[in-house]
């Protein structure tokens, strides 16, 4: 037969149940606040700003590999051993092939931001729903606008591992369709 | 269809270093008249002012996808027929499917290389 609850115990486990609530109500707004006003910089602004910088190095980086690629081409192009000339062009191109791996980590760390960005959106809507408010420094957009790209379900971004098909993969699915 | 390496190029992407990338590789195949777009939007407004022989271009862009812009080129009377090479990484089935269906003349998935879009562009002009 379970014991019924006293009045006191009833008090404290509601009173327990309000102090969660309210802690978890300041550690929602600490994960959208800038480490500035929290001490702590593991928030959702920072990694946004950690990856937003990673996409411009890479991109700085890149272009100075391609730099190096084009002056080599232009050295190749004037060797007098034509030969090693077009070995060295090849080799140059390959380089610049290459550096195709900047759009891809971009476009990874894009779609990381933009979930970054869904959290951040839901936190602050949470956050309302709890009955608080988000501080004025904090920006938070309304969860759903309403408002979709025409192809959004086709934006998949590349994909990863055994997942990933390769250009014949692809030029079958082309020839057959 | 024989191609023509004076032909004016609208490449688009969104990301500068695939333009650069897809510059040197057309550069490197003899074609050197070759423009630049960021997204959609922009290269609409340039094949609107322009004749160009040939779009290569990214699907994942805003404010309007390549798959926008390739859909707005294909019901223009003056460019439904202009060859468009979607250059992009969305692999899956439904892409390949939906581009195909709203005209695309050939697809290439990143990373590529010089080779594929030699062979890519061959299958739509002939060899060269």
């Amino acid at each position: 037969m379970t014991k019924k609850l006293t009045v006191e115990q009833l008090e404290t486990e509601i009173k327990k149940i309000a102090q969660y609530i309210a802690e978890a109500k300041l550690e929602i707004v600490a994960i959208s606040l800038p480490s500035e006003k929290t001490g702590n910089d593991k928030n959702l602004s920072n990694a946004a700003l950690e990856l937003t910088e990673v996409v411009r190095h890479t991109e700085e980086a890149t272009n100075s590999i391609m730099d190096r690629a084009d002056a080599i081409m232009a050295i190749a192009g004037g060797l007098a051993d034509s030969a090693a000339g077009a070995k060295l062009g090849d080799e140059a191109v390959a380089i610049l092939e290459a550096c195709s791996f900047q759009d891809i980590t971009g476009q990874r760390i894009k779609k990381v931001m933009s979930t970054l960005e869904q959290i951040e959106m839901r936190v602050g809507r949470l956050v309302k729903l709890l009955g608080g408010d988000m501080p004025d420094s904090v920006k938070v957009a309304e969860i759903d606008t309403g408002k979709r790209r025409a192809d959004e379900d086709l934006l998949n971004g590349p994909q990863m591992g055994k997942d990933k098909p390769s250009q014949d993969d692809i030029d079958k699915l082309f020839s057959a369709n | 269809m024989a191609i023509n390496k004076a032909m004016p190029i609208l490449i688009v992407d969104d990301y500068k270093t695939m333009l650069r990338i897809v510059r040197g590789l057309l550069n490197q195949l003899g074609f050197t008249n070759i423009d630049e777009a960021t997204d959609g939007t922009m290269a609409w407004e340039m094949v609107q002012r322009k004749p160009y022989g040939l779009i290569v271009s990214d699907w994942n862009m805003e404010p309007m996808s390549g798959f926008e812009f390739l859909k707005l080129v294909r019901t223009n009377e003056a460019t439904k027929k202009l060859p468009f090479v979607m250059v992009t990484a969305e692999s899956k089935t439904e892409n390949i499917i939906a581009a195909k269906q709203a005209g695309v003349s050939n697809y290439i998935v990143k990373p590529f290389n010089g080779i594929t879009l030699k062979q890519k562009l061959e299958a739509v002009f002939g060899p060269f």
